[in-house]
């Protein structure tokens, strides 16, 4: 026998009108409730729990705190600068600009990798290629999607660019910039990245 | 109770005009109005938004506070942070459960410092006959017994006892505000009250 979860002990117990908009049991709930002593003496207890919960009112301040505590927190947010839109105009953006910023910097982590793979031996120095430079082709012969994304990246790239899109080194700034993802965003970063490290194996 | 933004749609009274940085707001106006003056620049607008919602803002307080001074230095700190934060506010859920979720944080940062409760008793009652002094002493203690408990339970499950009882708060937006699902705020209130029956039991 399936004895009731917690959240249907919780519906059954704020079911008996202690709680605001209680939804009644369902039948299945009623039925085992009917037949499950164990069950039954939760609702029971949960029950008596909110009763005693209850017992305890609100506490109202005088009538007279109101005006007062409005014009405390009034007087609070005027030491406060506006609220105006933020002045970093990289902040608060979509996350998909975050997104292709990402995918960026994960394209120049692949290239790094593949250029540790293929370096010449002889101590020859990689360089970052400009747009006006081919593209190095693989060693099959094809050219290099990951090379031409990073070379047409750090050719438009201002260094004004790079500190407002975060590439600076200023500490906390990925911190940051992660805290303000929202719990979806983050999901789909972790998501992106593992499908990108299980892609490149690095 | 707070009707939904929802309900507010359905009835009719949300206003839609925004008023800018210098014009006066209304008080009628709904809060997504009143957030977008406020980043416009208006501060009329928040002061609107606090009075909206202070009481309730310093009712949570006080659960978590205990006594009245902390709750009101608690629930402006509250406005404050809200204030500072409101460039952030995407809109994804009502104003109401983005400032309750402020207020539950500065609360249980706070409850991290702050362990113990201050319980006080309510003096008000100073000239009534004796018979009804002593019921109400026993109802004040009683609440006072019941207040300790709370204030002894686990963070997150106080939290939701406080905005499920307390404030009477549907389960979804409680996880809304505490940035969980609905089982999950269910399964916490679920310890929350056998956690609370215990810790009364023991006292009596």
């Amino acid at each position: 026998m399936r004895h009731l979860t917690d959240a249907e002990i919780v519906d059954a117990a704020e079911a008996l009108d202690l709680a605001p908009e209680p939804a009644p049991p369902d039948r299945d709930t009623a039925r085992h409730l009917a037949t499950c002593a164990s069950c039954q003496a939760s609702v029971t207890r949960l029950r008596e729990a909110l009763l005693d919960a209850a017992q305890d009112r609100p506490v109202e301040p005088s009538p007279l705190f109101w005006d007062h505590f409005a014009a405390r927190v009034a007087s609070a947010i005027r030491e406060e600068p506006a609220a105006t839109p933020r002045a970093w105009p990289w902040r608060g953006r979509p996350a998909a600009v975050w997104l292709v910023l990402l995918l960026v910097v994960l394209g120049a982590a692949t290239f790094s990798w593949r250029a540790t793979l293929h370096a010449p031996r002889g101590g020859e120095q990689a360089t970052v290629p400009s747009a006006a430079e081919p593209a190095r082709p693989t060693p099959d012969g094809e050219p290099d999607a990951a090379w031409v994304a990073v070379g047409l990246a750090a050719d438009r790239l201002t260094g004004e660019d790079a500190q407002a899109l975060a590439l600076g080194a200023a500490p906390g700034l990925a911190e940051e910039v992660a805290i303000e993802l929202s719990a979806d965003e983050r999901d789909e970063l972790t998501r992106l990245l593992e499908t990108e490290l299980k892609r490149t194996g690095v | 109770m707070p009707r939904p933004a929802a309900d507010r749609e359905q009835t009719g009274w949300r206003l839609r005009v925004t008023p800018g940085a210098d014009e006066l707001p209304r008080a009628e106006a709904d809060d997504d109005t009143l957030v977008q003056a406020s980043r416009a620049g208006n501060r009329e607008a928040f002061d609107v938004l606090v009075q909206r919602h202070q009481r309730l803002v310093y009712q949570i307080c006080y659960r978590f506070a205990g006594a009245h001074e902390d709750a009101s230095d608690l629930a402006q700190d509250v406005f404050v942070r809200a204030y500072r934060g409101l460039s952030g506010f995407k809109g994804s859920a009502a104003f109401s459960t983005w400032l309750y979720r402020i207020a539950v944080n500065v609360c249980l940062n706070r409850a991290a410092v702050h362990t113990t409760a201050r319980v006080p008793l309510d003096d008000s009652q100073a000239d009534v006959g004796i018979e009804a002094a002593d019921a109400t002493l026993l109802r004040a203690e009683r609440a006072a017994e019941v207040r300790a408990a709370v204030a002894q339970l686990p963070p997150r499950q106080r939290a939701t006892l406080i905005l499920r009882v307390y404030h009477e708060l549907p389960h979804a937006q409680v996880a809304a505000i505490l940035g969980t699902s609905v089982g999950t705020a269910k399964g916490n209130l679920f310890h929350a009250l056998a956690n609370l029956k215990k810790r009364l039991e023991k006292r009596s």
